[in-house]
C-alpha cells in the first residue's frame, strides 16, 4: 500500500513525532511504502524515512493519504490518493485566542474537510464522531518506546527537597506553564522547579528555576527519572505524552484536568488532579507531596502499574496500519454534508466575531465619549480661567496698581 | 463503588450538584448554611473561616476554588423541546439582558438563580451576572446538558475557553446578541455544545466527590 504522510514540518514537537514516528514503523512493515511530505522544507527525518517535497509527491499516486496539523489540509486534498484522512491530535482550534479568530476557523475547518478521521484520543473520538457522522473515525493510541521509558530504579528521594519537573513550552498560553509557575512559587514546602520545554529560549526568568529544553528521548527518560513528579497545568491538550512517558519512568503527575488527562491520570493512583484556576489549592497538594513521602512513593509505584497495559510504539504502528488498511476499503465521504457543515462552522465564527466587533466599537464610542467629555472640561477650564483674568485686567484696582507701577519707574529714573 | 461523601444544602443546589447513591462519609454543604458540614462549597464568591473546608469560586483562604460539581444524571437530560433562553441573574442585570434580547423562535425566560426545572426549558442559558465576575457555581451544569451557556466575560473561568465551549461577552448587549445568534442559528452551534459537553466532563459529580473525598482523608492524615 503507498501511504503518503503530510506534515508542517520536520523540526521535533510532539505531533510531528509520533507521525515521523509511525512512518517509521509502517515502513518495517510488509506491504507499506511510505512517503512523507513536510510542507515547511524537506530536512531529515527518522531513518528509513522518504521525505518528498510536495511537488514530488503530487507527481506520485497513493491508497491513502494522512495529514496531520490543520494547515496540511489543503494539500492532502491536493494529492492523487484514494483516500485522505486527517490525523487529528487534538482539536487545534482551541490553541487560538478569541482574537485570533481566522486562525481558529482555519483550524476548525479542519473537522469538516471532505476526509475520513484517525484520532490519538477517546474524547477526540466522540468530538469527531459527534461532528461528522458522515465520516469514519479509527482510534490509534499513542504508543511508546518501553525500552527507552524504563522504570528508574530508585523511585522516590527520602527527603530533601521535592523535586518538581514543569512540562510544557512556556512561549504557548495554553500551555499553562504560568500557571505552574505561580503554584510553585506559592509553595511553603521546600522545592526545586526545573523548566523542560521544546524550545527553552525565552524562558520566563523565575529565581531558582532551572530551563532546559531541546533534548532527545534518552535526555528526557533521564530528567524523568531525576525528579520527583511532573507538575503539568495546560489548558488545552490533545493526549499528552509527557505524562505517559513520567508514568512509565515511575513519575507521579499533578495535572489540571485538561483534556485528555484522565485517559492517563487516575487520581490518587498515579497521580493527582487539581483545579484549574487555584493556584493556592495546587500549592497545597504539591506541599502534601512534599511532606508525605510514603504518599509520593505509592504514588511513583502505582504509575509504573497503570501503564502495564498501555500500547508499546509498535503497537501503536500496528494500530495505524490497521486503521490505513481499513480506511483504503471504505466509502469516500460525500461532499454536501461537508460542505454544509464548513457553512455551519462559518456562521457560528461570523456570529461570534460580529458581536466581538460591536463590542470594541461601543468601546471606541465610549472612549470617544470620554475624550470628548475631557475636550470640553478642558475647554470650560481655559474659558473660566480666560474670564477670570479679563475680570481681573479690567478692574479698577488692576489698573490702578499698574499705574502705581509705571509711576514707581518714573520716580526711580 | 460507592463514594463516601455525602451532599447536603438547598434542594435546588442538591438537584444541580448532589451526588447520586451518597453513603456515608464526610459531609460537603453546597450553598448557604452548612457550618457543621466538613467542607462548605459556597456559591459565588466567600472567605474561608476556622469551621468547615470552604470551596467557593472566588475569595480569600479557601480551601480551594471551584465552580460547583454536575450532578451525573444531568449528563443525561434530555435535548432542550424547544429554543427558550433563560436569563438568569439579579436585577437589574437581568432585565439589562432581557430587553436587549429579540429575533427569538422560542420564549426568554428568567429567573434569579438557575433551577433544574428552567434548564430542562432552556436550550441557552445566559448569566447575566456583570462581566470580572468567577464563573457561576452551576455554570457546568448547563454545558452538561448540551445546552448553550452565555456569560458576561468572567474573571475566572475554570478552564473554560470563550467561543469554543461557551460564548462570552463584555456587555449586557452582547450577550443578549449571541443568544439570539445561537437561537436563529441552532446548527451552526453544534461544536460549541460538543466542546462545551467535554468540558464539563471533568465536573461530573461522582469523579469530583471520589477526589474529594480522597483528598480529604490524605490532608487529614498528614
Amino acid at each position: 500500500m503507498r501511504v503518503c504522510l503530510v506534515l508542517p514540518e520536520l523540526r521535533p514537537s510532539g505531533g510531528v513525532a509520533i507521525a515521523v514516528g509511525h512512518a517509521a514503523r509502517l515502513r518495517a512493515h510488509a506491504g507499506f511504502d511510505v512517503d512523507v511530505v513536510a510542507l515547511g522544507g524537506v530536512g531529515e527525518a527518522s531513518a528509513g524515512v522518504r521525505v518528498l517535497s510536495l511537488a514530488d509527491a503530487q507527481r506520485e499516486r497513493y491508497d491513502v493519504a494522512v495529514a496531520t496539523w490543520w494547515e496540511t489540509l489543503p494539500a492532502l486534498l491536493e494529492l492523487d490518493a484514494r483516500r485522505r484522512v486527517a490525523f487529528v491530535q487534538s482539536a487545534e482550534e482551541r490553541f487560538y485566542r478569541p482574537e485570533e479568530s481566522f486562525e481558529r476557523l482555519g483550524a476548525a475547518l479542519a473537522l469538516t474537510a471532505p476526509v475520513h478521521f484517525f484520532v490519538v484520543a477517546r474524547w477526540l473520538e466522540n468530538l469527531v464522531t459527534g461532528l461528522r457522522p458522515d465520516a469514519r473515525c479509527w482510534f490509534v493510541p499513542n504508543g511508546i518506546d518501553k525500552s527507552l521509558f524504563e522504570p528508574r530504579e530508585a523511585s522516590v528521594a527520602p527527603g530533601g527537597p521535592l523535586r518538581i519537573l514543569i512540562e510544557g513550552q512556556h512561549t504557548l498560553w495554553f500551555k499553562g506553564v504560568d500557571d505552574a509557575l505561580d503554584v510553585v512559587s506559592r509553595m511553603r514546602e521546600p522545592h526545586t522547579a526545573t523548566l523542560l520545554a521544546l524550545d527553552p529560549r525565552d524562558a520566563p526568568a523565575q529565581e531558582g528555576l532551572a530551563v532546559i529544553g531541546g533534548l532527545r528521548p534518552d535526555e528526557m527518560r533521564e530528567q524523568y527519572a531525576r525528579h520527583d513528579l511532573l507538575l503539568k497545568l495546560s489548558r488545552v491538550e490533545g493526549l499528552p505524552l509527557p505524562l505517559v512517558e513520567a508514568c512509565h519512568v515511575g513519575v507521579p503527575c499533578v495535572v489540571a484536568p485538561f483534556t485528555g488527562h484522565d485517559e492517563v491520570i487516575r487520581h490518587g493512583e498515579n497521580g493527582l488532579v487539581v483545579g484549574f484556576d487555584d493556584a493556592g489549592g495546587a500549592a497545597a497538594v504539591l506541599d502534601l507531596l512534599a511532606r508525605d513521602r510514603s504518599l509520593l512513593r505509592r504514588l511513583s509505584v502505582g504509575a509504573v502499574e497503570t501503564m502495564s497495559g498501555w500500547p508499546s510504539a509498535d503497537e501503536a504502528a500496528a494500530a495505524f496500519a490497521t486503521a490505513l488498511t481499513d480506511v483504503a476499503e471504505a466509502p469516500e465521504p460525500r461532499t454536501a454534508p461537508t460542505t454544509a457543515a464548513a457553512w455551519r462552522r462559518w456562521r457560528a465564527a461570523a456570529e461570534v466575531a460580529r458581536t466581538e466587533r460591536d463590542e470594541v466599537a461601543l468601546r471606541f464610542r465610549e472612549h470617544e465619549g470620554s475624550i470628548r467629555w475631557l475636550e470640553e472640561a478642558l475647554e470650560r477650564v481655559i474659558q473660566q480661567r480666560d474670564d477670570e483674568l479679563e475680570a481681573l485686567t479690567s478692574s479698577r484696582t488692576y489698573k490702578l496698581a499698574q499705574r502705581m507701577q509705571r509711576a514707581s519707574h518714573l520716580l526711580r529714573r | 463503588m460507592s463514594i463516601r461523601v455525602t451532599t447536603t444544602g438547598e434542594p435546588r443546589a442538591l438537584a444541580l450538584a448532589g451526588l447520586d447513591g451518597a453513603a456515608g462519609g464526610p459531609v460537603v454543604h453546597l450553598g448557604a448554611g452548612g457550618e457543621r458540614a466538613d467542607v462548605v462549597w459556597r456559591e459565588g464568591t466567600a472567605d474561608g473561616c476556622d469551621g468547615p473546608r470552604v470551596i467557593a469560586q472566588g475569595g480569600a483562604g479557601l480551601w480551594r476554588c471551584a465552580p460547583w460539581p454536575v450532578r451525573d444524571e444531568l449528563f443525561e437530560l434530555a435535548p432542550p423541546a424547544g429554543r427558550n433562553v433563560l436569563a438568569v441573574g439579579d436585577e437589574p442585570d437581568r432585565s439589562q439582558v432581557s430587553e436587549h434580547v429579540d429575533q427569538l423562535d422560542g420564549r426568554l425566560l428568567e429567573a434569579d438563580v438557575l433551577e433544574r426545572g428552567d434548564l430542562e426549558e432552556a436550550a441557552v442559558v445566559v448569566f447575566a451576572q456583570p462581566d470580572g465576575r468567577p464563573l457561576p457555581a452551576p455554570a457546568f451544569a448547563v454545558l452538561a446538558t448540551r445546552r448553550i451557556l452565555v456569560v458576561r466575560t468572567p474573571s475566572v473561568s475554570f478552564g473554560l475557553l470563550p467561543g469554543i465551549d461557551h460564548l462570552s461577552a463584555r456587555t449586557a448587549a452582547g450577550v443578549a446578541q449571541l443568544a439570539a445568534a445561537t437561537m436563529l442559528h441552532w446548527d451552526a452551534f453544534a461544536a460549541v455544545r460538543a466542546f462545551g459537553t467535554i468540558a464539563a466532563q471533568p465536573h461530573r459529580a461522582s469523579t469530583v466527590y471520589a477526589r474529594l473525598a480522597g483528598d480529604l482523608k490524605r490532608a487529614d492524615a498528614k
